[in-house]
């Protein structure tokens, strides 16, 4: 069709502007910030002191920067993998038809849709010390109570749980996906072949769903690594820097003591770190209209 | 013969008692599941209704004993019978600013979210056309546009301050339905694609022969045939942005201030946490969710990963 080229470029130029002015063009400006020494009263005067790589020296060998990046890695590790564990285990349960199926699956969902700083809100209820549901019930079973938000450890875990909690629904649900797509001719096949529900299971069903599988962890963990609303509701960071992950420490450089020269530093660590990742996921997922083939 | 006819009958037999166990293990997985999703939004709401002295009680109450309204009488009208706030008046316990939030941060939470959805189907519904019919900038601009869904909000949070600041439009609404259309555009675009890939480009080919124009075709062809994926991928925006926390965090101060950013500030300097208001706000917040799941589920498996994996 005449003219076909020009609307098609029409066509993408809003979207292009919005993402330029709201997205892009605010990293290129982190960026830049990165290597200035941006301090409150150099806003007065709207010019920041060139800094040169100070920023990057300061964060790369500030020992809080490395801790948040550990503890990210440890509960993105820990979260993700038992999301999966649950995911997986849920999907090949659910792969059986069964009366109530229909409305269960909904409500099994929910999690994922609702705020999240609002389940972060409930855990707290939960893991509180003195008034808290776990509390009393740790007190009554064992006779000993768990100082789930005052120990760096527990802690962890109660934000582990807690996005376990918000998440699993995620990976059950991309499983089930995949579960169900897998054909019945090659189940009955391996059934006539006389594999047992552990060879179905090891020799069928997981390398069938290797490529969903590894969609939804990269998506998770790409996620999961971003982990902000919980944490500001559970511990703030806290107890000491015990659960600071690295969007944590950017939020408190920039925010809290108004480094944002060295918030600017880091962001631009954790954007190559992302980027890669994300550069693996594309890769892995064939992505691209017309060729979208991971099911 | 009979040998093996009964051996067949002790096969079925067991195969019964099996099948029995299993759908016995089935049915305690799904409630075990239930419990396990739903406690804690059945302990929101039950804790929404206690009066402040039943809050603190131990053991803990599963129902309010005796349930009360103050709560939600507190975030909506910033009423309080709480004993222990004694006689210090609300605005001495958390900033004046924060009685409105109940309906207030509501309504923003309404208002920001259903115009940045609309803002972005606008700018969205023509790019992913574009991209899925035409190919328009190869791969390179789809790979860009998908690398900007994973970008960590929290790296361009103090640009997009200085960015709205200099602009002064800080604490408005305009300021967070701009960053909140550009941050899920990449979401909309990829999403909207993966459903217009669907529809067989035939039916623009024929519209086409019969002189209509490619605006035409998109919005009176192929938009309605995509019309319930559309409804999807707009509910799924909404849903993102009403989730949101720390853009709305940083850019909100006292008149914009959205849902996720209200329940924050119950967690008060002077007299800590007020979990009784807390969970009345976190279950206003909540409800669209817990709502839509029965909606989205559908969608949910394509919404969340843009397509790459079909539910």
């Amino acid at each position: 069709m005449q003219g076909d080229k020009r609307t098609s470029y029409l066509f993408v130029l809003p979207a292009i502007l919005v993402l330029l002015v709201l997205t892009t063009f605010p990293i290129v400006y982190t960026f830049y910030l990165s290597f200035f020494k941006v301090i409150p009263s150099s806003f007065a005067q709207k010019s920041f002191p060139f800094a040169g790589l100070q920023n990057y020296i300061t964060v790369l060998s500030d020992i809080d920067f490395w801790q948040s990046i550990l503890h990210t890695l440890y509960m993105v590790f820990f979260a993700v993998t038992i999301e999966c564990g649950i995911g997986l285990g849920l999907a090949l349960v659910f792969t059986r038809e069964f009366r109530v199926k229909k409305w269960v699956i909904p409500i099994l969902i929910i999690p994922t849709l609702i705020v999240p700083i609002a389940a972060g809100y409930t855990f707290k209820l939960f893991f509180t010390l003195n008034y808290g549901i776990l509390s009393y019930l740790s007190n009554v079973l064992t006779g000993q109570t768990i100082p789930w938000l005052m120990n760096g450890s527990y802690a962890t875990w109660a934000i582990i749980i807690t996005d376990v909690w918000e998440w699993s629904p995620f990976m059950f649900m991309m499983l089930l996906a995949g579960t169900t797509g897998i054909p019945n001719e090659i189940v009955e096949a391996a059934q006539l072949d006389g594999a047992g529900s552990r060879m179905m299971f090891t020799n069928v069903i997981l390398p069938m769903l290797r490529p969903v599988i590894l969609v939804a962890l990269l998506v998770r963990s790409i996620d999961a690594s971003k982990l902000f609303d919980i944490i500001y509701m559970l511990t703030g960071g806290g107890p000491g820097n015990s659960t600071l992950t690295l969007t944590f420490y950017i939020f408190n450089q920039n925010f809290v003591y108004f480094n944002q020269g060295y918030g600017a530093a880091a962001s631009l660590v954790m954007l190559i770190v992302i980027m890669l990742a994300t550069n693996v996921f594309i890769r892995a997922g064939a992505w691209f209209p017309g060729k979208r083939s991971a099911r | 013969m009979l040998e093996l006819g009964s051996q067949e009958r002790g096969l079925r037999g067991e195969r019964k008692v099996n099948a029995r166990r299993t759908s016995v293990v089935l049915y305690v997985v799904v409630v075990v599941v239930l419990v396990w999703t739903l406690f804690p939004i059945f302990w929101l709401a039950s804790t929404s209704f206690k009066p402040y002295y039943e809050v603190y009680h131990q053991p803990p109450l599963l129902a309010p004993e005796h349930p009360t309204l103050d709560n939600w009488n507190w975030i909506f009208f910033g009423g309080s019978s709480y004993a222990n706030l004694g006689n210090q008046t609300l605005q001495h316990v958390i900033p004046v600013n924060l009685i409105i939030t109940g309906q207030g941060a509501f309504l923003n939470s309404l208002v920001v979210n259903t115009l940045a959805t609309l803002l972005a189907l606008l700018v969205g519904i023509p790019a992913a056309y574009s991209l899925t019919r035409f190919g328009t900038g190869g791969k390179n601009l789809g790979y860009w546009i998908l690398s900007i869904r994973f970008l960590p909000s929290i790296t361009i949070v103090f640009s997009l301050f200085l960015f709205f600041n200099s602009l002064n439009l800080l604490d408005t609404h305009a300021a967070l339905i701009w960053a909140y259309a550009g941050i899920n555009l990449p979401f909309v675009i990829w999403s909207l694609a993966a459903f217009f890939e669907e529809i067989p480009s035939a039916i623009d080919d024929a519209a086409c022969v019969d002189g209509a124009g490619r605006a035409q075709i998109l919005f009176r062809f192929v938009l309605p045939l995509a019309g319930p994926a559309v409804a999807a991928t707009a509910i799924f925006t909404f849903v993102l942005g009403w989730n949101e926390l720390l853009i709305a965090l940083i850019l909100t101060r006292n008149v914009a201030v959205t849902l996720p950013v209200a329940l924050t500030a119950w967690n008060t300097a002077t007299v800590g946490m007020l979990y009784g208001p807390l969970s009345a706000m976190g279950l206003l917040a909540v409800l669209p969710g817990v709502i839509l799941a029965f909606y989205l589920q559908r969608y949910i498996v394509r919404g969340l990963t843009m397509g790459a994996v079909k539910g």
